[in-house]
């Protein structure tokens, strides 16, 4: 355990030092004035703040309603109905998070909340589906020797279907963060702030420093957090 | 122990059923072996007794208890279950896995570790080195062990097992059959064995239901079954060679007191002795054991002839062809015909020398019981 | 039966989806015009063949794509086959596309010429000053030519809902910003924020120096795509809001704009932007598209976004009845 902790660091560390470096550097070289306001501390922390606050609220709420609606899913009694909806999951998750958006403007309205919900619905599919499909293919022979030893099916699924479901589980997490980051950036178009800002901006005003900014943060945001996540699941993760 | 009566499962979708009337009555402390070919409902019936299937209509007693009024749960912690697949829990390491049953009936800790560790060692697994283990880490034929001792370890008195050693190459198969009818010796289950193999249901039963077609053909002991066959099916099934087959039916053990044979050497016994002794023995050879008789090696003619020592410990060389006193005839004959020699040395568990086994003794043994 | 049973329901969500997608991109501000083959109508006489093709060029929004349209019906009627690239982009992707010349003409307003484009720090408020300064530095830098301009000015805007600018006796950005300094509290949501898109929050001439001249302060910028404004500021999400003063959807949702007593916002009226050489090879655009332009009036522009932004009308269609109105074509 010792010898991990530095390696799994550096990566991190690199990656915070960037978005360091990409945020002082751009502060204090503006190239115009407009630059320098939309490349302000202030401007930088709050896109920053706010797409943070995109990606934490919505991705919590997805955690939760995707990882127990996928459990619920994959009871027998409801097996046909998860069938259909890893169907209609599939076919979701290849619309446009823009149209989802849009779709969700019409109907509801504008502003963070209004994003955030956007956001969550959009990352529920992956984490509904690979939920699903981890706890449905935990091998038949595992679950009927629980079974046959006397176990409920409440503890074969805490015990049993969970632990050894959680890899794919967490995958879908993962991809679930890294659609989310990307997709947050879209929420300015409905008011909903984040690293977004910056770079419609950055677009509408021809500054590509400001939109290299924005973008790179974004990604840099992504990766950081992929890479977190997969050295937890590493970290719970030892029998395989 | 067990009692059957009027079994009948149909499952959805099937017009046969798949067990069909079906009555059986397993005696205390007997192994109860359920052999036919895939699909004469061996398993369905062995899993309506732990009602991972529930029967159509009839009854189910267990210890005179009417199995299928209790709670399916509390009724399989009481009774041991091994599959063919073992299905250990892959995330669990091997101490995790044997304590399935002692956690799930809330047992103390401490109570828990103890028996955990004396079940690994009863089925030959180091606890100090196998505990931390997970599955992955072992081999075909540990993990087999290890699947019988999380089913043994609250010692229940019935075990259900599905084709337990099915999964392994044929010499692991072997050893594992006869560690486990060593460890039932000690502990007696009631056992409910299913395989589709005939040599393993004759070696492993103290009775064998024969299935066919969801009904039970015969239902009798190993030895009825190879001297009267009820019918054709059944004479099938057995094979021509039942003399062979006898074989299986009879432990070492048995027939190594009625052979007479010189004794061992030891290891300083002067050489002239040593060949006196093999210009004796039928095989040529002579079996050299320490002062606290265990078994050490083999001295042959041809070593003699080398005349490089002194006394025997100078002239010694190992042995392949070992046997435990609990194997059975016929896994002596294997190692026979797997070494290409014609006789295999007997050793007790820690390695004390027992005697040797020829293949005359095989032939003198077989023309008898026929 | 299972199996038929989720073969139906499979398909019935396809379509509900299908129709989610489509209902999601034909949005107001998503409107996205097909490109309409008009023919010319009449056998005006065209003294010889054209064998060189106008690409006409837009920015994303209703009143761009009309305009683009009005300009590619005109030419086309007049016998000059042009290509419709209109809804490219913003500001600075359609410009680029013109200076490198895969544009060739495109409607610029003169105060984004001036500012964003040639880099002028000082807005001008008086239209002809500020067109006059464009054409001409526009030309000398890069040989890119202002046809005559419009009427209308599309400026930008500061709305509110017409009922709360009555209920406080607001009439102008003077009588916001001394409601806002008084302490007057705010109609829905609460606070005095201002709904913008993302260019003024940040530009000289929008948000900052819109502050800074009248002297107040909102309590928050909220920026977001133009198209959604007018209902962000209908909805109670805001409540003010930027805006183009010929929007279509400022009469119709009752949203009223407050006056811009100061002079703040720069002149906004719209001309054909042509690249020198296109204009030197077909110089006959210039008569074509100069009466057209002095004819676009602001009531004839908010009406024409109105049927856009709010009737659904293609900008094609409404493009070709209002040249037909006023005689342009047959």
């Amino acid at each position: 355990m010792k010898r991990l902790i530095p390696i799994n660091l550096v990566l991190p560390v690199i990656l915070i030092a960037l978005g360091i470096l990409i945020v002082v550097y751009t502060a204090n070289n503006p190239t115009d004035s407009l630059v320098a306001r939309m490349l302000s501390y202030t401007n930088m922390f709050k896109a920053l703040r706010e797409h943070f606050m995109l990606m934490v609220v919505s991705m919590t709420g997805a955690i939760i309603v995707g990882v127990l609606s996928g459990i619920m899913l994959s009871r027998p009694k409801l097996y046909y109905l998860g069938r259909v909806v890893e169907n209609i999951v599939n076919i979701g998750q290849t619309v446009p998070p823009l149209a989802v958006l849009a779709l969700l403007f019409v109907i509801m309205g504008i502003g963070f909340r209004m994003a955030v919900f956007a956001l969550f619905l959009y990352s529920i599919l992956p984490i509904l589906r690979n939920t699903f499909a981890g706890i449905i293919n935990v091998q038949p022979s595992i679950i009927e020797s629980a079974k046959g030893m006397g176990m409920s099916p409440f503890r074969i699924l805490t015990r049993i279907e969970l632990p050894l479901a959680f890899p794919i589980i967490v995958a879908g997490i993962r991809t679930a963060v890294v659609i989310n980051v990307g997709t947050a950036a879209m929420a300015t178009f409905i008011g909903g702030g984040g690293l977004g800002d910056l770079i419609v901006a950055g677009i509408s005003l021809g500054r590509e420093m400001v939109i290299f900014t924005g973008a790179a943060l974004a990604a840099l945001t992504a990766i950081l957090l992929d890479h977190v996540i997969g050295q937890v699941e590493k970290g719970l993760v030892r029998w395989s | 122990m067990i009692k059957l009566e009027g079994i009948t499962k149909k499952f959805p979708g099937l017009k046969t059923p798949a067990v069909d009337n079906l009555d059986l009555e397993v005696k205390e402390g007997d192994v109860c072996v359920l052999v036919g070919p895939s699909g004469c409902g061996k398993t369905t019936t062995m899993k309506m007794i732990n009602r991972i299937h529930e029967p159509t209509s009839g009854h189910i007693y267990v210890n005179g208890k009417n199995v299928l009024k209790m709670n399916p749960i509390k009724l399989r912690l009481d009774i041991g279950y091994v599959i063919q697949e073992i299905g250990l829990f892959p995330h669990q390491t091997i101490e995790e896995n044997v304590a399935t049953v002692p956690n799930e009936k809330k047992w103390p800790r401490e109570k828990t570790k103890q028996q955990v560790d004396e079940m690994l060692t009863l089925v030959g697994l180091d606890p100090k080195i196998y505990c931390r283990r997970y599955p992955s880490a072992l081999s075909g034929g540990q993990r087999q062990r290890v699947g019988v001792a999380r089913a043994m370890v609250t010692n229940p008195p019935i075990m259900l097992m599905d084709e337990p050693f099915g999964a392994v190459d044929p010499i692991t198969r072997a050893r594992l059959q006869n560690e486990f009818l060593r460890i039932q010796e000690r502990v007696s289950k009631t056992i409910v064995f299913v395989t589709h193999d005939i040599d393993e249901a004759i070696k492993m039963g103290d009775a064998i239901a024969v299935m066919r077609e969801g009904k039970i053909v015969q239902y009798a002991t190993p030895n009825e079954l190879l001297s009267s066959p009820a019918n054709e099916f059944v004479a099938n099934l057995v094979g021509r060679n039942r003399s062979i087959k006898r074989l299986h039916l009879i432990r070492i053990r048995e027939i190594l007191n009625g052979i007479a044979r010189p004794g061992p050497a030891t290891l300083d016994m002067p050489l002239d002795d040593i060949r006196k002794q093999i210009e004796k023995s039928d095989i040529r050879a002579v079996m050299i054991v320490d002062h606290d008789n265990k078994f050490k090696g083999i001295i042959g003619m041809n070593e003699l002839k080398k005349n490089t020592g002194e006394t025997a410990a100078d002239y010694i060389h190992e042995l392949n062809q070992l046997i435990t006193e609990d194997a059975t005839l016929n896994d002596a004959l294997s190692v026979m015909l797997e070494c290409g020699e014609g006789y295999v040395a007997v050793v007790s568990e820690n390695d004390q020398y027992r005697g040797i086994i020829t293949l005359g003794d095989l032939l003198n043994v077989v023309k008898e019981e026929a | 039966m299972i199996a038929a049973k989720r073969f139906l329901a499979f398909w019935v969500v396809l379509l509900l989806l299908t129709g989610l997608i489509f209902v999601g991109g034909c949005a107001p501000e998503e409107v996205i015009d097909e490109p309409v083959d008009e023919e010319p109508v009449d056998e005006e006489p065209v003294d010889e063949p054209i064998d060189m093709e106008i690409v006409v060029g837009s920015k994303e929004y209703s009143e761009q794509l009309i305009l683009g349209q009005i300009a590619i019906l005109a030419l086309e009627y007049n016998g000059i086959p042009a290509v419709d690239e209109t809804g490219l982009g913003g500001t600075m992707m359609v410009r680029q596309a013109l200076e490198a010349g895969d544009v060739d003409l495109y409607w610029e307003y003169t105060g984004t010429g001036l500012i964003a484009i040639l880099g002028f720090d000082e807005a001008i408020t008086d239209p002809e000053e500020c067109y006059a300064v464009v054409k001409e530095t526009d030309f000398e830098q890069n040989q890119v030519v202002w046809l005559d301009y419009t009427p209308f000015n599309n400026t930008y805007t500061i709305m509110m809902r017409k009922a709360d600018a009555d209920e406080l006796g607001i009439e102008s950005i003077s009588d916001l910003a001394a409601a806002i300094n008084e302490g007057v509290e705010a109609p829905e949501p609460g606070i005095w924020n201002l709904a913008s898109d993302h260019e003024y929050t940040i530009r000289d001439d929008g948000y900052p120096g819109l502050q800074e001249l009248y002297g107040f302060e909102f309590d928050e910028a909220f920026p977001m795509d133009a198209g959604i404004v007018y209902d962000a500021l209908r909805e109670g999400d805001v409540s003010v809001s930027m805006g183009f003063a010929t929007d279509g959807r400022i009469a119709a949702y009752n949203l009223v704009n407050l006056e811009d007593d100061l002079n703040f916002h720069p002149v906004y009226n719209c001309a054909p932007t042509v690249r020198q050489e296109t204009l030197e090879a077909l110089p006959q655009i210039a008569d074509i598209l100069n009466p057209i332009a002095q004819a676009l009036d602001a009531d004839s522009m908010a009406a024409m976004n109105m049927k856009v932004d709010i009737d659904g009308d293609l900008p094609a269609e409404v493009a070709e009845e209002w040249l037909r109105e006023q005689g342009f074509i047959q």
